[in-house]
């Protein structure tokens, strides 16, 4: 049962199949597959468009911060240039005083060349005086670390007069001489670049920061705004020291934030402005894009998938319809067929399927189709219809009103059409034959080739039934001849007993050929083969000796019974022994002193499972030649010269061995032919049988008749 | 006509000094064997019985007596045409007739029997006294 199976598989792997499958991959890939390209394009740009962003924000802040200084950077320069180191508190505080100062200005004040406060614009000069001179801004100009006229931007600081949180803008300021004579300082709140950094800001994470060159943030602007923190350290900060400006991916020092950002450094100021937009920012703008892009490309590929399957449905209809149409067509020329065959004469086509029979075609004259349905409808039958897989020839005794019909039929089992419509349904189509009238002609066949061997054996019977009689005449004229000389009682009687021993020898002969010349009886019964082969012997033995031929038996111990018609198997022996006799005769006429032999063996066939007994007919007349060897059991074959045989005796032998479940062979053996038949033994069946199967291969030597 | 001998059974043992049988029968079967020689004895002739064609060679060539060859032609070791060809052959000058008896009464077989050289041939069950009467007429002819 492996053949559906495979057949599933096959069908599974059809182009159709295949072509779905490149569909499905396709139409699933191609979206997919673009879905990454484009998001992959978009995060790269968008990487591009953050670092962008960050260097244009970078660059207008740098160019703010530097508008925003270069002013009171002048502002300072001027008031340097105008410094009179002669002057008092009181004058220095009133020069402070005639500039008018922006808002984010929170101090302008003066300090000596010690780093003592000497006026600030915010109170008139009082005797107390404020200590600078440990502060940064104030010790840079001190110890001339900043050029003469430079500009120094300290780190964000708490005002010690303003208290508020202010980087110093610091110039050096000249005596008469040049020399260092005071600082002038400009507190600017850090809160106005904080607040305006802020506004800047387009995200939580986006990083706005104002570095001085020493490493110290003098304002920045992330998620807390914070100031002040050291970051001269940082591997970061030292690579955006390296170049004047430069785009980069760093995690702040701060606040740990992995981000996209552009530093510049200022030509002017001892400035570096950096610009961040956080990594997971650009990621998260990304996301929507890319949620965006695999919903579009899902979307898609469903849609593409829904527009294959319907294309593909398309297609299976119309080949189904197509091959329903193709399937009806051949439905109605296998139906005329059917029909056609169902017009020869005794036979019927019968259409079985789960309903029952129904006949096709011409209805068969006579009792077949209603006996042959009646038979299709039996649960047996069905049974042995539903395990078909292949065609098989079935002979079968179908019991009629008048006499049992004989039908040969090949029953054929219809591959399900529409595979769909329910595999496990089966239908057979039976050809039957009636095999009644040919098992006539066979038993027609018979007669008359019981006949021909009936005269055969007719000489010889002659012979054997004239010697008794020869004797007998003979024996009664000298018992006449004695009692008319007075021989006395004696001779009387010793002639009398020659007379009854005769006639009881000629009782013996004729009591056989009255079993011979019956018409066969279709009743098979267990018979001993040993029983077969001495009736043979008794019609054929005594004719033999006469030719001068030796036939020997031997019988296996303990040999079962085989189911025969006795006096059919004997026809076959007679007939294989005959034949032996006439190959010797020939080949007599080559060697005039052949000792002619023919051997009978009975014995159990070991070579099955010991359920049939073989009977040998061997003979010592060379064989038979090899080129007729295969012919030998076809009707009308003979090698014996005209009028010698029919022709007929081993086709017979092989039907009625054939009949009774049984086979014949014929080989060469060492001497010449060993004709073996083959019978079953008793015990290897129940009864009559009723049905058989045999394999739809049927020998060609068939009896054509 | 030599009646005298009828009376005794005798006839039928094949003893070479019995100079007096001039006739020799071949027959495979001795019931029958046996009947044919008594009853030609109560008919008066003598005659010398064998059961095979080789014994018959042997009778001929030691009993230079026998004149008449009276064989059935189906016999186990040689069939009735071949031994008289044999015998004519071998003993060209013993000038043998021959009588051939059959129970097969087949057609060919007896003409080939007359061809061979026999004088008549009988079907069995055979005309017995018709037998007689060749024999006799054999027995009365010159040797």
């Amino acid at each position: 049962m492996n053949k559906p199976k495979e057949s599933r598989m096959a069908r599974l792997i059809n182009p159709v199949t295949l072509l779905f499958a490149a569909l499905v991959l396709l139409v699933g890939g191609l979206p997919l597959a673009s879905a990454v390209t484009l998001y992959t394009l978009y995060s790269q740009t968008q990487r591009h468009e953050a670092e962008a962003g960050a260097h244009r924000t970078a660059t207008l802040l740098l160019e703010s911060f530097e508008q925003t200084i270069g002013p009171i950077d002048s502002l300072l320069r001027n008031f340097a240039s105008n410094y009179n180191s002669t002057w008092n508190a009181d004058q220095t505080y009133n020069a402070l005083k005639e500039y008018s100062l922006p808002p984010t200005i929170v101090q302008f004040a003066v300090a000596d060349k010690t780093g003592m406060m000497v006026a600030s614009n915010l109170a008139p000069p009082q005797g107390d005086k404020v200590d600078l001179s440990d502060r940064e801004h104030i010790q840079v100009h001190m110890k001339k670390n900043v050029g003469q006229g430079d500009l120094f931007i300290s780190k964000p600081i708490l005002g010690r007069v303003s208290k508020n949180w202010t980087i110093q803008l610091t110039h050096a300021l000249p005596d008469a001489e040049g020399n260092f004579a005071g600082v002038v300082i400009m507190s600017y709140a850090i809160s106005d670049f904080i607040d305006f950094y802020k506004r800047l800001r387009v995200d939580e994470d986006m990083l706005v920061s104002l570095v001085g060159l020493d490493g110290v943030v003098r304002a920045r602007a992330g998620e807390k705004t914070s100031f002040g923190d050291d970051i001269s350290k940082s591997e970061t900060f030292q690579k955006a020291m390296l170049k004047k400006e430069s785009a980069y991916e760093f995690n702040s020092p701060i606040d740990g934030i992995a981000r996209i950002a552009y530093s510049i450094r200022s030509d002017r100021y001892p400035i570096l402005v950096v610009v961040g937009y956080s990594v997971n920012y650009v990621r998260a703008k990304t996301a929507a894009f890319r949620n965006a892009i695999w919903g579009t490309a899902l979307g898609l590929a469903v849609a593409l998938l829904i527009v294959g399957l319907l294309t593909v449905r398309y297609f299976g209809t119309l080949k189904r319809l197509e091959t329903q149409e193709m399937e009806a067509r051949a439905r109605q020329r296998e139906a005329s067929v059917l029909e056609a065959i169902s017009r020869v004469p005794g036979v019927s086509v019968m259409h079985l399927t789960e309903e029952g029979p129904s006949e096709i075609g011409v209805s068969a004259e006579g009792p077949l189709p209603a006996a042959l349905e009646n038979y299709l409808g039996t649960e047996s039958f069905k049974a042995l219809a539903g395990k078909l897989t292949e065609p098989v020839v079935r002979q079968a005794h179908l019991p009629n009103a008048d006499r049992d019909l004989e039908v040969e039929m090949v029953v054929v089992p219809l591959r399900a059409m529409e595979a769909a419509s329910g595999a496990a349904q089966k239908e057979v189509v039976v050809f039957a034959v009636d095999q009644t009238l040919r098992r006539m002609e066979e038993q027609k066949l018979y007669q008359i080739s019981k006949l021909a061997s009936l005269g055969e054996v007719a000489t010889g019977l002659a012979h054997e039934i004239n010697q008794p009689l020869g004797v007998i005449r003979l024996a009664a004229s000298n018992a006449l001849i004695g009692m008319k000389k007075g021989m006395g009682p004696a001779h009387l009687a010793l002639k009398l007993d020659r007379i009854i021993q005769q006639t009881v020898r000629m009782t013996g002969i004729i009591d056989h050929m009255r079993i011979f010349g019956r018409k066969s009886d279709e009743r098979v019964q267990p018979c001993k083969p040993s029983d077969a082969v001495e009736g043979a012997m008794q019609v054929v033995g005594a004719h033999f000796r006469l030719d001068n031929i030796g036939v020997d038996t031997r019988y296996e111990s303990g040999l079962p019974e085989v189911i025969c018609r006795q006096n059919q198997l004997e026809q076959v022996l007679i007939n294989l022994m005959q034949n032996a006799r006439d190959a010797i005769q020939e080949k007599r006429k080559r060697q005039p002193d052949l000792r002619g032999h023919i051997q009978v063996d009975a014995e159990v066939d070991r070579t099955g499972a010991g359920h049939f007994v073989k009977i040998k007919v061997s003979d010592n007349a060379g064989g038979i030649p090899p080129e007729v060897l295969d012919r030998i059991f076809q009707p009308f074959f003979t090698t014996k010269p005209p009028g010698k045989g029919t022709g007929l005796g081993l086709s017979v032998s092989f039907g009625i061995i054939r009949e009774h479940g049984g086979d014949i062979k014929v080989e060469n053996g060492p001497e010449g032919a060993i004709f073996t038949i083959r019978l079953p033994a008793s015990d290897a069946r129940s009864g009559t049988a009723v049905a058989t199967t045999t394999p739809s291969a049927v020998p060609s030597v068939l009896p054509a008749a | 006509m030599r009646t005298e001998g009828a009376q005794t059974l005798g006839a039928r043992r094949s003893f070479p000094e019995d100079a007096m049988s001039r006739l020799l029968i071949v027959d495979d079967e001795p019931e029958y064997l046996d009947e044919l020689v008594e009853a030609l004895a109560f008919g008066g002739i003598e005659s010398t019985s064998v059961r095979s064609a080789a014994a018959a060679i042997d009778a001929v060539r030691n009993d230079p007596e026998i004149a008449i060859v009276l064989t059935d032609l189906r016999m186990p070791d040689m069939d009735g045409v071949s031994l008289i060809t044999h015998l004519k052959k071998t003993f060209p000058a013993r000038n043998l007739a021959f009588v051939v008896m059959t129970g097969h009464a087949a057609e060919a077989d007896m003409a080939s029997a007359m061809a061979a050289g026999a004088v008549r041939c009988f079907p069995k069950p055979l005309a017995f006294d018709a037998l007689q009467t060749t024999i006799e007429k054999l027995e009365g002819a010159p040797a």
